[in-house]
């Protein structure tokens, strides 16, 4: 998929900007705080609804309006080319048009466009806290799952309302049962059971990917494992997808969207069984202690635990072998190649790594990508690219000398 | 400037009001002023009437003017069917359609520790006696929310111990709905709710 056509009006500091992208490598080149991530961030806003830095939706509109736009036509192999229309309102409001025709809800733009961003931030995937890692899985398999999305956001709905109980019954003790906790406790379980069991799929077939691109990186001298570690124990299931020899599992995407209903049973009998154990903790403490809120991933390479022990080159690459494996799964289970955005990534990485982020970005479809100076890209990559000039919220298009 | 004493004090009372915010609640005070005295009244007779003769249904907990309400009253109705729902404006909308013969039993809210709202603030205990009496399904038509699949597994854990035949309506796409419009938790929804034909 790639996008045609950009359009923003009033958002950050581009008070009009159109721009048609090339299918291939796009090098937005700029001096500081001229605009070159605002770019960058209405691509995820279309792919993801979300902001990549704002506090709060209306910090996007441009000072002084009362809106601010973003249109975009993508074009994918398969479905043709999509009309996307986002506005941003001052009330921090965002409505949806999708081919000229309203939508009610937000969340239905996600899988329109699928994009992977890389930037310094995305270091945190592996020297960072666990929700860091959460929130990477969590746009990830939303990407690719919308059922996902959904359970996500009422996960999060019954585990508020339930946490709010749990501090109830410890500061006004009574009986659990009459006051409905069982009721809470199971509707976590449903939709927790479906959390972990997408968490548990995605990583299985995020992790040999990983760990393949990982050795390309060094020159096969280090293996780079990603294992879930959900907050809960289960049983593994016998299928490892490791067994499957190379390539077998690109032949065979996709990857049924739903994991079969065995599977989720197996996630969520376990989940019962050990909620039902620690409620009196739970109760006692005023809070839910176990669940999808706690889960987190372990990164290590050669054995050893990326966090702690992974110098700051060793995490960077670990973070961008994650990253091209996620463009590489989202490629597998949409049967096309998502877009990429690189912010500024160039000065975080050695002349190795970088090679090889710009060879992966120059034949894989369409990739964004912001510097400051393009010195650091070999020539023959810059005839083929299409160079934009960012000055004043304004671009243009300019050459590589 | 503020406003005048009594006129401050109708604003902050409407402003009270579900959906009402400081300006709406401005502008229906001084349309309120500028009324007749008598159209005045009337509102304030309105308001004071509905508090003093609209009183809970002894039976099913629906608001009701009567000393029972319009339906536990009608001996028409099937006794053997309860139709469970969280408000009175849930009632009215099945009873438009005209399809339900049955009787209903009104929650008055549905489970929301946010909103302080536990099993006791809601009409749970007065349902089950009703049960006992002769009620052989409950049909559960609560809203597809989080709250109200809370409460609805709540009643349904409870009430299937009684051997009663318990059912929840589905959820899915509108009827005269476009499915190309429809947004993907509807039809997520819509889709593990399909039955065979």
């Amino acid at each position: 998929m790639h996008i045609d056509k950009l359009n923003l009006t009033s958002f950050r500091c581009c008070t009009q900007l159109e721009m048609s992208p090339g299918s291939g490598l796009n090098i937005i080149r700029g001096e500081n705080a001229q605009g070159k991530t605002s770019i960058l961030e209405a691509l995820w806003l279309l792919t993801t609804t979300r902001s990549l830095r704002a506090f709060r939706e209306s910090e996007m509109i441009e000072r002084g309006q009362e809106n601010a736009h973003i249109s975009a036509s993508v074009v994918r192999e398969k479905m043709g080319e999509i009309e996307i229309q986002v506005s941003i309102h001052l009330s921090d409001r965002k409505t949806l048009k999708v081919n000229g025709s309203k939508r009610a809800r937000m969340v239905d733009l996600i899988g329109e466009l699928n994009a992977v961003f890389f930037g310094s931030p995305d270091m945190a995937i592996v020297a960072g806290e666990p929700s860091d890692r959460r929130h990477f899985m969590n746009v990830e398999i939303a990407q690719i799952s919308p059922k996902y999305i959904h359970t996500f956001a009422s996960y999060k709905k019954v585990l508020e309302q339930r946490n709010k109980l749990l501090r109830d019954l410890r500061d006004n003790p009574r009986g659990a049962i009459q006051s409905g906790l069982d009721a809470w406790t199971e509707q976590l379980i449903v939709h927790g059971g479906l959390l972990f069991e997408r968490r548990q799929f995605y990583l299985d077939r995020l992790a040999p990917i990983a760990d393949r691109i990982h050795q390309e990186l060094t020159d096969g001298k280090e293996c780079l494992e990603i294992r879930y570690l959900p907050s809960i124990h289960f049983e593994e299931t016998n299928e490892t997808i490791d067994d499957y020899p190379d390539g077998v599992m690109e032949e065979r995407p996709p990857f049924v969207i739903d994991g079969s209903a065995k599977d989720i049973s197996l996630f969520t009998a376990a989940f019962r069984e050990q909620m039902r154990k620690i409620e009196p903790d739970e109760i006692r403490r005023g809070t839910t202690l176990i669940g999808p809120q706690r889960d987190d991933i372990q990164i290590l390479i050669n054995g050893k635990e990326a966090r702690l022990f992974g110098s700051q080159g060793q995490q960077r690459t670990a973070a961008l072998a994650l990253k091209l494996a996620e463009f590489k799964l989202i490629e597998l289970c949409v049967g096309e190649p998502p877009i990429m955005l690189l912010d500024d990534v160039m000065s975080d990485l050695d002349d190795a790594r970088r090679m090889h982020l710009l060879r992966h970005a120059s034949t894989c479809g369409q990739t964004f990508l912001t510097c400051t100076a393009i010195r650091s890209i070999p020539t023959e990559m810059l005839k083929q690219a299409n160079i934009w000039n960012m000055s004043n919220g304004e671009i243009s298009t300019g050459n590589f000398e | 400037m503020h406003f005048a004493k009594p006129l401050a004090r109708l604003v902050s009372e409407l402003e009270r009001l579900p959906g009402i915010g400081p300006k709406s609640a401005q502008r229906m005070a001084f349309h309120i002023l500028r009324q007749p005295r008598e159209e005045a009244a009337q509102l304030a007779n309105a308001i004071l009437q509905v508090k003093e003769s609209i009183r809970l249904c002894p039976e099913c907990s629906n608001f009701t003017d009567q000393e029972i309400c319009e339906v536990c009253s009608d001996t028409r109705r099937d006794r053997a069917i309860m139709c469970v729902v969280a408000e009175t404006r849930d009632l009215i909308a099945m009873e438009k359609t005209g399809e339900y013969k049955g009787i209903y039993h009104v929650l008055q809210g549905l489970l929301s520790p946010m909103d302080n709202i536990t099993p006791d603030m809601l009409k749970i205990r007065e349902l089950f006696p009703r049960i006992m009496n002769g009620v052989n399904e409950v049909i559960l038509a609560l809203n597809p929310t989080t709250e109200g699949q809370t409460t609805t597994f709540y009643l349904a854990s409870r009430l299937k111990p009684l051997g009663v035949k318990v059912s929840q309506i589905a959820h899915g796409l509108p009827a005269g709905g476009d499915l190309e419009y429809a947004d993907q938790a509807t039809l997520i929804s819509a889709l593990e709710w399909r039955r065979e034909i």
